[in-house]
C-alpha cells in the first residue's frame, strides 16, 4: 500500500516537473472550482481533492472528487 | 577510437564514483584498456574511491599548463594491469576549465584506450555541462528513491538535448527485501517511469561500502557480480540484469529477509 503512495507521488512530481507546474494549476483550479461548487453545495478547500495526470497517449487526464455534505435548495439556486 | 562514456546523475550521493571505479575494474577484467577521468574539479575523489590518492604524481591541471604530457599523468591500477586512473585535481585549485580543454588532454590519450569512463560532478551545473560535452555516451546513475528518481528524470532530459548515442540508466543500492515486501521501486517500475533503456542493477551492499574504505573496487566476488554484467552488458552488448530478490527468496532467503528488517 506504501508503494501504491510513493507510486502516485513519484508519478505527480514527475508530471509536474515536465508540464509547467501542473500543481500550481491544479491550485488555481481547485480554488475556482470551489467557488462554482458553492453555490450549489457546502464545500470546503479540503474537501475537494483535484489530479491532472499523464496519460499512456500523452494526453491530459483531470479529475476531481468531492464529498459534500449538503446539496443547496434547488429552487434557491434558480432565483 | 574509445568509446567515452560519462556517469551522471543529478542527485549528490547516488554513488557515480562507486559505479565509476567498479566499472573500470570490471570492463579491464574483460582484458579491455580503461580511462577513467575524474572531472570533478570541486569535490574530487576518485583518486581516494580507487587508492591512488599517494601515487598522484600530476593532475589535469599539470597536463593543461604543460607541466607535464597527459600520458605521464595517467595512474596504472595495482591489481588491473589496463586500467588507469586520470585524477583531476591534486589540491585545491581556482584553474578554470572548459570542455575543450579536457577534450584535448583526452585526443591525446585516446587511442591508447578502448573505454573512457568519465566521472561527473553532481548537479546540473557547469560541471555537469563539461563532462557531458567530452562523452558520446551516458549512464545516469540512480537510487530507488524518489528524489533521486525525480533528478535522474531531469538529467535525463538534458541529456536528450546532447547529441549522445547511448543514454542509459543505472539502479544503484537497491534492496531486495524491500521490493519483496513491497516497499521499494524495482528497477523496472524505475525504467518505465524514466522511459529509458536500463543498463544494470547494483543491490545495496556493505562490501561495495566498506571497499570505499579501503580503496579500489570491492573484493568480494558476489558484491562484484553485478559489475561484471552490466559489463558485459556495456561491452557485448547482453542484457543480463542482477536479481537482488534473489538472495531474499526461499526457506534460507525468508529467514535472511526476517533478520535483515529486525535485527
Amino acid at each position: 500500500m506504501e508503494l501504491v503512495k510513493s507510486e502516485a507521488r513519484l508519478k505527480n512530481i514527475l508530471v509536474s516537473d515536465k508540464e509547467e507546474n501542473p500543481l500550481k494549476i491544479i491550485n488555481v483550479l481547485k480554488s475556482d472550482l470551489i467557488n462554482t461548487l458553492k453555490n450549489y453545495m457546502d464545500v470546503s478547500y479540503d474537501d475537494l481533492d483535484v489530479n491532472i495526470t499523464i496519460n499512456e497517449y500523452g494526453q491530459f487526464v483531470f479529475s476531481a472528487y468531492l464529498v459534500s455534505r449538503r446539496l443547496k435548495n434547488l429552487s434557491a439556486i434558480i432565483e | 577510437m574509445a568509446r567515452k562514456i560519462v556517469i551522471t546523475s543529478g542527485k549528490g550521493g547516488v554513488g557515480k564514483t562507486t559505479i565509476t571505479t567498479n566499472l573500470g575494474v570490471a570492463l579491464a577484467n574483460l582484458n579491455l584498456k580503461v580511462l577513467i577521468l575524474d572531472v570533478d574539479f570541486g569535490l574530487n575523489n576518485l583518486d581516494v574511491v580507487m587508492g591512488v590518492e599517494n601515487r598522484v604524481v600530476y593532475d589535469v591541471i599539470d597536463v593543461l599548463k604543460g607541466k607535464c604530457r597527459a600520458k605521464q599523468a595517467l595512474i596504472q591500477d595495482f591489481f588491473n594491469p589496463t586500467l588507469y586512473v586520470l585524477p583531476s585535481v591534486h589540491s585545491v585549485n581556482n584553474f578554470n576549465i572548459n570542455s575543450e580543454q579536457i577534450n584535448f588532454i583526452i585526443s591525446q590519450i585516446e587511442s591508447m584506450f578502448d573505454y573512457i569512463i568519465i566521472d561527473c560532478p553532481a548537479g546540473i551545473e557547469v560541471g555537469f555541462h563539461r563532462a557531458v560535452k567530452c562523452a558520446d555516451e551516458a549512464i545516469v546513475v540512480t537510487t530507488p528513491h524518489i528524489s533521486a528518481i525525480r533528478d535522474a528524470d531531469k538529467v535525463l532530459s538534458l541529456l536528450n538535448s546532447y547529441n549522445l548515442s547511448s543514454i542509459k540508466i543505472l539502479v544503484n543500492r537497491v534492496r531486495g527485501d524491500l521490493i519483496l515486501n513491497g516497499e521499494m521501486f524495482n528497477e523496472n517500475t524505475i525504467k518505465d517511469y524514466l522511459n529509458a533503456d536500463l543498463i544494470g542493477v547494483v543491490p545495496e551492499d556493505d562490501n561495495i561500502s566498506l571497499a570505499l574504505n579501503i580503496g579500489g573496487a570491492t573484493k568480494n566476488c558476489d558484491s562484484f557480480q553485478p559489475f561484471n554484467l552490466i559489463a558485459k552488458n556495456l561491452h557485448l552488448g547482453e542484457r543480463n540484469f542482477y536479481d537482488c530478490t534473489k538472495k531474499y527468496k526461499g526457506v534460507l532467503g525468508g529467514i535472511r529477509k526476517k533478520m535483515r528488517k529486525y535485527v
